[in-house]
């Protein structure tokens, strides 16, 4: 079992200014790591210095200026208008942010956009067939009545994507620890819990058969 | 548990909800998804002291930052709004006391998170960097921060001019002689102390504000992450003075409100008088950290409560003094809350003889406001801890002290000694429900296992019962309590030339599934399919009359609207039908989406006909007027008084003072459920929220008045780890009060989980001589009571 998303989160921010720290680290941040380094392409835009980013996003090339400070969920949601992503605090704590870089699920507010150069991200507007057939985690959110605001939804979606990936035998402890780095405020996480355990168990079928 | 039991019908159903492709997918549109050409984005300087005159406002260092275009102090900023001050709608005596409450301050700050000065900037980061930079100069002053100092003889004042830290006193004491009397003369008394820390509602999604002008006609889009967008249109026009019918007040997707978007806070009228004034667009995304601030809290109270019960513990008086936590202002309905839960402390039992007094005092934090729940929840568990304590002294379960004093199945309609007029219910039968599927009896004897073998995880049961008043609420009610509005909603159902329907709702969601459940009432009283309804809302200029989603009354208010609505749209179809079918009407019936005579299918109108019909005119009763169409406003006659039965079982581990729930069961009676797969989100939902207030969560201050729990790291909102499994059912009593028989479900859920854990934490310790615990009862409190029951040090 890996560390729970919080601390995940702490390692790598740590790794982010110690060397040695970098060195324990999980295989899966050593990509984002190795490009801590500001690349080449600095420019300057009405005195603001601005670095070039070349992002895979949802399987599509963008490149985009930013500042060297400005954290991937920003890129995303300001410059490349992927508003789907939501931003719910600013001390990494709560998910809402959580996208796919190169394939593993990741806090968007954790990790400056130039660090993401180069990789390969999916957001929640990545995740659906082109024929706008839902993901199976998506319908299965639906099918359980596992969102009600919704904004916790799309990171908790791309969160749970990554678990189940990562660990297709789950049980109901395993989700819940699983997604503990993403707080939900309307459901009391049963019905998301239960969506989750649907994908992980048999595929996409979320019928609804945790009810009294 | 359904309406109905014919499958055809939707009401009743699991319908999935339509609202949730565009969250799935990203595609749902939340006020900081939003982009207005031009615009400026504001950024926030709040005090970092608790209380303390300014003595200056220095923003040369914000000005060198790139993108930061301007700093203004307070006094900069009065002008833009003159006189105005953030509304209080709610002054619930004549003598209530209300300090003027600017949207930036000028001169003091009282609390640390008070607005003192604004960045304008081109960036949402310039504007958070130019916030940073600017220097302010404080001259501190002393600070009140703790609610019973407040009121403490030569306490420092929050207001000088006033004279006192105390807003109001508000006394509900239908017979003050009777309860000495019953007090004078009882068997059995008990009197106990709790403490409602205060909460930070935090819903996931922060607030956000968007003004835009439209500088030709003097016209104003106010774009916000509200819950009352009617309400707040109404407020910006008297606060700020801008023709009401120039203003359009938008909601987009609102992530969560809980209360706290049921205001108008200072970054509304701020961003609109700026956009007025500078013409072009104006905006502010909150932060989290800033949240913990800027936004109300919930709860804030001290409670007082006393039982005077007969030998058998057969309640006959409750009285309760409370101090109610109201900040350093009033925000919108911040003195009402206290008294929403002020008719309802004798819980769900037949009391006879009623004292309730509540003293609201000003205090230097964040003002409080509504919160789920408002009042109740602190009302709930004031009684049902209380009924524990008597059960104790008495000598019999919680359940047996429940059954014997609660109102009797057939006492309703009930007159409560608080002078309430209760719909219906049968609260034995929910309770009965609870226990059975809490199977209480293997649960006691696991206990009594654990405690003979001094077990260092022992286990508790907690019963909360609950009575609330919903459906907010009958406008001539509000009238007697000084409530600055009315309680309606209003409906219009809108039939389309091609028999679409549109149905507008006052009603605003944010969460809570209303163009689902709307759509099911109308699809089953039309015969038609939901997917042919589209439910509009949220918008001024789609919903123009309204007021909103607060107090669990959507659903037995808004909905009331719809469906009456529907019903005066059908009426109107039935004149058209009868004048097509050359028949009396009152001969027609409406069958499968057509009217028919009686018993003759043969001889039917489809509705889509009497729609086409309405729309051509060609041929309709003499004087009718084309189209079909409906507006209903409802005022409801009473309010709604959902109830159940919750049992928490809980596990401590008395080494650590740690608190598992291990199980638990709510019996609900919402009355009847038009979609109970939403009634069942609300209720987990409502139980983590109330549970929370139980076990985790805290908005800490120390004695200078600095918050500590800032963010997400230091608030607990639990995540699924710390979530229990919940085990819910419905007992169903139909509301007489309105055509529907719904009560309402928002709240219940976060009223009947904080005392059912805590009794639970206490049942558990009581072998260690613990009679109570201190919310939240974290494994340190736990710990230290244990110690200190058993003469420890804590």
């Amino acid at each position: 079992m890996t560390p729970p998303p919080r601390q995940q989160a702490l390692t790598y921010l740590r790794a982010l200014y110690d060397p040695e720290a970098a060195n324990k680290c999980p295989q899966r941040w050593t990509w984002a790591l190795g490009r801590g380094n500001i690349s080449a392409s600095t420019v300057h835009r009405q005195g603001r210095r601005m670095e070039s980013v070349t992002l895979a996003v949802n399987g599509t090339e963008r490149s985009l200026e930013v500042e060297p400070r400005t954290l991937l969920v920003h890129a995303l949601r300001d410059e490349l208008r992927l508003t789907g992503t939501n931003i719910g605090c600013d001390s990494s704590s709560c998910g809402a942010c959580t996208v796919l870089v190169n394939g593993q699920s990741a806090k968007s507010c954790t990790m400056f956009a130039v660090q993401a150069d180069g990789a390969d991200i999916t957001t929640i507007e990545g995740v659906a067939d082109a024929d706008g057939t839902m993901h199976p985690m998506q319908q299965a959110f639906h099918e359980h009545h596992a969102l009600q605001c919704g904004y916790c939804t799309p990171g908790m979606v791309m969160a749970a994507i990554s678990l189940v990936e990562e660990y297709p035998e789950l049980d109901d402890q395993g989700v819940r620890h699983g997604l503990e780095g993403n707080l939900c405020r309307c459901t009391g996480y049963q019905n998301i819990v239960n969506a989750v355990l649907a994908v992980a168990g048999s595929g996409s079928d979320g019928s609804n058969q945790d009810r009294e | 548990m359904t309406m109905t039991d014919d499958p055809a019908t939707h009401m009743g159903s699991h319908r999935l909800r339509r609202e949730d492709p565009a969250l799935l997918t990203g595609e749902a549109q939340f006020i900081d998804d939003m982009s207005l050409h031009g615009e400026i984005w504001v950024g926030i300087v709040r005090s970092t002291e608790a209380h303390a005159t300014i003595l200056g406002v220095d923003g040369s260092a914000a000005l060198e930052i790139d993108g930061v275009t301007e700093v203004l102090s307070g006094a900069d900023l009065a002008p833009l709004w003159g006189e105005g001050a953030l509304p209080c709608a709610w002054p619930v005596t004549d003598d209530m006391r209300n300090p003027a409450h600017l949207p930036v301050a000028t001169s003091i700050a009282k609390y640390v998170g008070d607005a003192v000065a604004v960045v304008l900037a081109d960036s949402r980061y310039a504007a958070a960097d130019g916030a940073a930079a600017v220097s302010v100069d404080y001259d501190p002053l002393p600070a009140v921060v703790d609610i019973e100092a407040a009121v403490a003889e030569g306490a420092p004042l929050v207001h000088e001019d006033l004279g006192t830290n105390e807003s109001y006193t508000w006394p509900l004491i239908p017979d003050p002689d009777a309860v000495d009397e019953a007090f004078a003369n009882a068997a059995v008394v008990v009197g106990e102390r709790y403490v409602q820390q205060r909460l930070i509602p935090a819903p996931m999604e922060p607030r956000g504000v968007i003004a835009a002008p439209g500088v030709a006609n003097g016209e104003l889009t106010l774009y916000s992450a509200t819950q009352i967008p009617h309400i707040l249109k109404v407020m910006t026009a008297v606060t700020l003075g801008i023709p009401e019918h120039k203003i359009r007040v938008v909601a987009p997707s609102v992530g969560g409100g809980f209360g706290c978007k049921l205001n108008v806070y200072a970054e509304e009228i701020l961003c609109c008088a700026l956009a007025m004034d500078r013409g072009v667009p104006v905006r502010w995304t909150e932060s989290r950290s800033e949240a913990a601030t800027a936004t109300i809290q919930g709860r804030g109270q001290v409670q007082h409560i006393e039982l005077a019960a007969d030998a058998n513990g057969k309640v006959q008086a409750v009285r309760v003094k409370l101090l109610a936590d109201m900040g350093a202002y009033l925000q919108l309905v911040t003195p009402g809350v206290p008294l929403l839960g002020g008719f309802l402390y004798h819980g769900c039992y037949d009391i006879a003889h009623y004292s309730f007094e509540c003293t609201s005092v000003f205090t230097n934090k964040t003002p409080t406001d509504a919160y789920r729940g408002a009042g109740r929840p602190e009302a709930t568990y004031a009684i049902e801890r209380a009924m524990d304590s008597l059960a104790v002294a008495v000598g019999v379960t919680p359940e047996e002290i429940r059954s014997r004093n609660f109102i009797a199945a057939d006492a309703f309609p009930y007159e409560s000694c608080a002078g309430l007029i209760f719909d219906s219910g049968d609260y034995q039968a929910v309770l009965d429900k609870a226990v059975e599927m809490a199977d209480l009896q293997s649960v006691r004897a696991e206990q009594a296992r654990r405690r003979a073998d001094g077990s260092n995880r022992q286990i508790g049961v907690g019963f909360s019962s609950y009575v609330e008043m919903c459906g907010l609420a009958p406008s001539r009610v509000l009238a007697s309590l000084n409530y600055g509005a009315g309680g309606w909603e209003a409906a219009t159902v809108r039939v389309l030339p091609t028999a679409k329907v549109q149905v507008i709702t006052g009603s605003t969601p944010h969460g809570q599934g209303h163009e689902t459940s709307w759509s099911m009432i109308v699809a089953d009283k039309l015969g038609i399919d939901p997917d042919d309804i589209e439910v509009l809302h949220s918008d001024t200029a789609i919903s123009p009359t309204g007021l909103d989603t607060y107090g669990s009354r959507s659903l037995s208010v808004g909905g009331t609207a719809v469906f009456m609505a529907t019903d005066k749209v059908l009426d109107k179809a039935r004149l058209i039908a009868a004048h097509q079918l050359e028949a009396n009407e009152d001969d027609l019936e409406y069958v499968d989406g057509a009217f028919q005579v009686k018993g003759t299918p043969t001889a039917a109108v489809p509705f889509a006909a009497i729609a086409f019909a309405a729309f051509t005119a060609h041929d309709l009763p003499d004087g009718m007027e084309p189209n079909l169409e409906a507006h209903v406003t409802y005022d409801p006659p009473n309010f709604t008084f959902p109830n159940g039965t919750h049992i928490a079982v809980v596990e401590v581990d008395t080494d650590t003072g740690n608190v598992d729930i291990v199980d638990y069961v709510a019996v609900d009676d919402c009355g009847n459920q038009v979609n109970p797969m939403i009634v069942e989100g609300q209720v987990h939902g409502g139980v983590l929220q109330g549970a929370a207030q139980a076990l985790y969560e805290d908005a800490v201050y120390n004695e200078d008045g600095q918050i500590v729990t800032v963010n997400l790291g230091d608030y607990l909102v639990p995540s699924a780890a710390e979530a229990p499994i919940y085990r819910v059912a419905s007992h169903v009593t139909p509301s007489p009060t309105n055509p529907m028989g719904v009560k309402g479900i928002g709240e219940a859920g976060t009223i009947a989980a904080t005392p059912a854990v805590i009794n639970a934490v206490v049942d558990a310790l009581r072998p260690t001589g613990v009679t109570d615990v201190t919310m939240p009862a974290s494994p340190q409190t736990v710990w230290r009571a244990i110690n200190e029951a058993q003469g420890g040090a804590s």
